[in-house]
């Protein structure tokens, strides 16, 4: 299906105009309103009372800017771009925690790598032979039985 | 709860939203609810609002564009339209929606053998 195909890719791309979006929205809605309380006003309703009419009709505006934004962009992205926003904001806060957790990390990784190139070499990896199974080791023998 | 007043499924507030864009050109939002409540003599009651909600599906679908414009009493609202993929989308559905009216249809008539 290619529209959902479009769909997915205009939903991730919404991720991050978000800002834009949703003035674009309240923009609509307001225009909305102001549509519909001019109609109020033709059909004979009092200025006042037609806005609020007008407001009724068209919904709580909160929840609808909650729900375009579900349908809008990718619900899960954006609560993790806010966490992640959040997580740098407080690293930048607490800079000696920063790089006292940036070093601990540093040196973990070090090792690890370390370790595990010591292990790949000796135990992971095969000979570099064509046969390796063919390969014998000789040694002597001493008389009583000891190696050299 | 009131007989009379279908809730309307998600599915068919899309095909509405095409064939009123289809069958009059480019409008806001405002006029294609207006225009829905018209022609339902409001037996279908819409939350005005949610029809923003399927807009914004149907542009992502790229179904209907959006363009900035000038509305009727002089002030910048969004004008959807219905695109080339919308018009082929609004055919298939309005087949598909005939088809099934009509099976309901021809089952409702039916008052079992005589």
């Amino acid at each position: 299906m290619l529209s959902a195909f479009h769909r997915i890719i205009a939903r991730i791309r919404a991720v991050f105009q978000r800002a834009g979006s949703d003035r674009d929205l309240e923009f609509e809605l307001e225009a909305h309103v102001q549509l519909l309380t001019e109609d109020h006003i033709l059909r004979g309703t009092l200025r006042g009372e037609a806005e609020r009419l007008a407001r009724i009709e068209l919904g709580g505006v909160y929840q609808l800017q909650e729900s375009h934004r579900e349908i809008r962009a990718l619900p899960f992205l954006d609560t993790l771009r806010q966490d992640l926003r959040y997580t740098f904001r407080t690293l930048k806060q607490n800079p000696g925690f920063t790089a006292f957790a940036i070093l601990i990390i540093g040196a973990g990784v070090g090792a690890s790598s370390t370790i595990f190139s010591v292990v790949n070499t000796l135990l992971l990896r095969p000979l570099p032979l064509h046969d390796s199974r063919q390969l014998v080791w000789i040694y002597n023998l001493a008389d009583d039985g000891v190696s050299d | 709860m009131p007989e009379n007043k279908s809730e309307i499924l998600q599915g068919t507030l899309d095909l509405m939203v095409l064939q009123t864009l289809q069958a009059m050109g480019p409008l806001h939002g405002y006029g294609i609810a207006r225009r829905i409540e018209q022609v339902s003599k409001e037996a279908l009651q819409v939350n005005q609002g949610t029809i923003y909600l399927c807009l914004v599906r149907l542009v992502q679908k790229k179904w209907i564009k959006a363009e900035w414009g000038i509305s009727e009493n002089n002030r910048k609202a969004r004008f959807y339209s219905i695109s080339k993929a919308g018009q082929k989308q609004l055919a298939a559905e309005t087949e598909n929606w005939q088809r099934v009216a009509g099976t309901i249809a021809r089952l409702l008539q039916w008052e079992g053998p005589k």
